[in-house]
């Protein structure tokens, strides 16, 4: 390929990236292209992004990416949403109805923290029944030594202790 | 070429087949001829692979383009070095490389142990010849790198643009290394389990391959770490990613391992728990591999998907069934040989470890396999992402950095209280007054009391060290830097583990800032305009094309300031390589000043040369690496060649079972 080619695909790509995508995906694209065209002369073609709208698209999943958040992607979808986020933002809408927004169109696959609800809580109390099982585990562990190891072992003296513990290095071994 | 390379992976594979059958007649018809035999089939096995090996390189070296797998990961215009590294860059590729490493370790092992542990090679050569049977199944009938193509293309399609970046050249090729080398420990395992020979003497053989294997991971992780960090423009170096934290399982498994394994060798216990933990490490090795290839979650790693993955699902069954089955059907014999006496001891330190990297460990599962059970039982897709681990794993995480300070302080058996207090002093003064100073200075409580713990953790860490130098100088009379040097040499064991404690606890203060006090912005800038980020100011200076043999380059020069003082230029680029325009990668620009990282993002950009940029202050990442540099040499420290003291020496076969019986 020439190398003046190549150079008009590079520019190509976006629109390329747009197009293919648009087949794979769910009417909620279409929504937010709509929007975007509707809010064109609020929203310029880039608009600067506050803190918080970053914070925003760090918590949504890029739909159309693998493991990118909507902040990280570099595909068109996650621009738009992002200029929407923004636009939502500037609108007066709260973080939560702006999460709400996206979690209806395009499911809750695209929130990165999964909502505290329903089954969902399953996810989130799974860690701590785990942690629970492990320290019952080992309560249960203590005891069943404490019950056998008492009278096992003849007690040392204290003294004979550092006396031995003098004469060994700290792993063990004789001086 | 292609039929030298394919024919040696046949013959490794009916070698291999023969090996196990060797072994097991060999053992129990007592035939010492064919045992031997079978040792050296495991030999001409790892010999054979690694031919094969060789000639996928070379393959790839002379762009043989007749091969489909070479065909469709490079290209004549690649620099070599991704040439050479693009071999592992697929999965047909990965596999042989993995099994080259498994055979070519286990092989190794065989060798360094064909004296000291006769009893258990028979098993763990047939333990490994299996596994290493499975992957050349998998190479020579789904997944050959040697399948040639009808038609020769002129040039090949290349490398998947993520993979072209100097991350390549190091973290696939330590990362399959650690989970192949996983092998020998289980081999080993699965041998004494068998045998019933539970003594000590296997765990003497393990010790060291495990630690292998734990290391090999770490670093995987650690550099993987680091091309994320200056590849997918997050910010971060950490996403948990699904991919990440599948490989980030077996880690957490083998240290809790590479712990518990100090109890038994020093006081008998935890047998069938140091078995149990060395067979989830394995089998989640496998898992992690399962799940990769077969693209059931949805990860950047995603080129890795494949068709093999039930073949991967039959092998983890298989695992499980044996695995399991053997410990319980020699669950009678792993009694303990003593008691614990009480919580307040190095075991009972031991066993909280353990107990907080399983349970960090299974936290990590469950988030990453969570999806998986929402689509199946509920019907419903979500992502689990930073958030859920974030709040997880980090409280987590923070209990066993206090551990980590707690530990060493303990006695074996039971700890006396007023000596341990005596210990606590100085570290808990320190906790004191950074807490007092972060109360102060920094904003986020739970960021001061993280700093709070690592200065406590790293206080008894360096204290312990001081002690250990102090009682030699006054045993023996010696220099300073003689004492320090010879305690580290001595005692390996013990010094290395604190030097790796402190890797851990540098990296926690460079984790906890970079999650606590990050600062990031976004910017749309024409060329000449300025904005600004905490205390600095950038100034975008506009952008530059550039070409290299593969690839259009966009550039971003940006320059950096700390208030009014110039500190550095930085470059943020986007590549798009050769049959991958559609699928453009990226380098951040990012500077040391200070102590920050400025981490500079190039997102989209206009013909005017209008560019939409996004800017992260990072602080004390760099601490993050300088933990990673520390890690290695901790690591060597472990390895350092230790004289085996004489009563190890000794036949203490089967202890764990006479003292029983």
């Amino acid at each position: 390929m020439t190398a003046r080619g190549w150079r008009a695909r590079v520019r190509r790509w976006r629109v390329a990236r747009l197009s293919a995508r648009v087949s794979q995906l769910v009417p909620g694209f279409v929504i937010v292209v709509l929007m975007s065209f509707l809010f064109a002369g609020a929203v310029q073609a880039e608009e600067a992004l506050s803190p918080e709208a970053l914070e925003i698209a760090n918590q949504l999943n890029c739909p159309v990416c693998q493991g990118q958040s909507v902040r990280d992607s570099n595909s068109e979808l996650a621009r738009q949403m992002r200029q929407l986020i923004q636009h939502k933002l500037d609108t007066g809408e709260s973080r939560e109805e702006i999460l709400q927004y996206f979690a209806d169109r395009y499911g809750v696959s695209v929130l990165r923290e999964p909502p505290r609800q329903g089954h969902f809580w399953v996810l989130w109390w799974g860690p701590v029944v785990g942690l629970a099982g492990g320290i019952l585990l080992l309560v249960l562990y203590f005891r069943r030594r404490d019950a056998a190891a008492s009278g096992i072992e003849e007690p040392v003296a204290p003294e004979e202790l550092r006396r031995v513990e003098q004469l060994l290095e700290p792993e063990g071994r004789v001086r | 070429m292609a039929q030298l390379g394919s024919g040696a992976l046949v013959l490794a594979l009916v070698l291999a087949v023969y090996g196990i059958g060797a072994s097991f007649i060999g053992v129990r018809r007592r035939v010492p001829e064919l045992l031997a035999s079978s040792y050296r089939a495991t030999y001409g096995v790892a010999f054979l692979i690694l031919v094969a090996l060789i000639v996928l390189v070379i393959s790839f070296v002379r762009h043989d383009f007749r091969l489909a797998y070479v065909a469709a990961r490079s290209s004549r215009d690649m620099p070599i070095q991704y040439v050479i590294s693009a071999f592992y860059g697929g999965q047909e590729g990965s596999l042989l490389y993995w099994a080259a490493v498994a055979s070519g370790l286990g092989a190794l092992a065989l060798y360094l142990h064909r004296r000291s542990d006769r009893a258990l090679l028979p098993y763990m050569t047939m333990t490994l010849l299996a596994i290493v049977t499975f992957f050349l199944l998998v190479l020579t009938i789904v997944a050959s790198p040697f399948r040639l193509l009808p038609v020769t293309p002129p040039d090949g399609a290349g490398l998947n643009p993520l993979l072209r970046d100097p991350g390549m050249m190091a973290h696939p090729p330590f990362l399959l290394a650690g989970y192949a080398s996983l092998t020998v420990p289980f081999a080993f395992g699965m041998a004494a389990l068998v045998t019933g020979r539970l003594g000590s003497d296997w765990l003497r053989a393990i010790r060291r391959w495990t630690l292998l294997a734990w290391a090999l991971l770490g670093l995987g992780l650690l550099i993987g770490a680091w091309w994320a960090y200056h590849v997918l423009g997050w910010g971060g170096y950490w996403g948990w990613d699904p991919v990440e934290n599948l490989a980030l399982l077996p880690w957490l498994t083998a240290t809790a391992f590479l712990h518990s394994v100090i109890v038994q060798e020093r006081r008998g216990m935890l047998k069938v728990w140091n078995l149990a933990l060395l067979l989830a490490t394995f089998a989640l090795s496998v898992f992690g591999t399962f799940i990769v290839r077969s693209g059931m979650l949805s990860s950047v790693h995603a080129f890795a998907v494949s068709t093999v993955g039930h073949w991967f699902l039959a092998y983890l069954a298989l695992v499980l069934i044996v695995g399991i089955g053997l410990l319980l059907y020699r669950l009678p014999g792993l009694q303990s040989e003593r008691q614990i006496e009480s919580v307040t001891s190095r075991e009972g330190g031991f066993l909280l470890n353990n107990l907080l990297l399983t349970a960090m460990a299974f936290a990590v599962f469950w988030g990453t396999t969570f999806p998986l059970f929402s689509e199946l039982f509920w019907g419903t897709r979500i992502t689990v992402g930073p958030p859920f681990y974030n709040r997880v794993v980090g409280p987590l995480l923070l209990v066993l950095l206090a551990l980590m300070g707690l530990g060493p302080l303990l006695a074996w058996r039971r700890t006396e209280l007023p000596l341990l207090l005596r210990n606590l002093r100085w570290p808990l003064l320190a906790a004191g007054v950074v807490a007092g100073l972060g109360v102060v200075v920094l904003d986020r409580w739970w960021a001061v009391l993280a700093y709070a713990v690592t200065a406590f953790a790293l206080v008894v860490t360096f204290q312990e060290y001081c002690r250990g130098v102090r009682a030699r100088r006054r045993n023996v009379r010696e220099a300073l830097p003689v004492a320090a040097w010879e305690v580290l040499r001595r005692n390996n064991r013990r010094y290395g583990g604190y030097l790796v404690h402190l890797a851990i606890l540098l990296m926690a203060v460079g984790i906890i800032a970079s999650n606590a006090f990050q600062l990031e912005r976004q910017f749309v800038l024409r060329p000449g305009e300025q904005g600004s980020i905490g205390p600095y100011t950038i100034v975008y200076r506009g952008l530059d094309d550039r070409r290299t043999a593969d690839a259009e380059v966009v550039a971003a020069k940006v320059d950096v300031y700390r208030g009014e003082r110039y500190a550095a230029t930085v470059e943020s680029y986007r590549f798009f390589y050769r049959n991958y325009e559609d699928q453009p990668t990226a380098r951040m620009g990012i500077t040391l000043v200070g102590l920050d990282d400025v981490y500079v993002v190039l997102d989209r950009w206009q013909d005017d040369g209008t560019a939409s940029i996004r800017v992260y202050v990072n602080p004390l990442v760099i601490w993050i690496w300088v933990g990673g540099a520390v890690f290695i040499l901790g690591t060597l420290t472990l390895f350092w060649p230790q004289p085996v003291p004489a009563p190890a020496r000794l036949p203490r076969t089967v202890s764990g079972l006479a003292r029983e019986a």
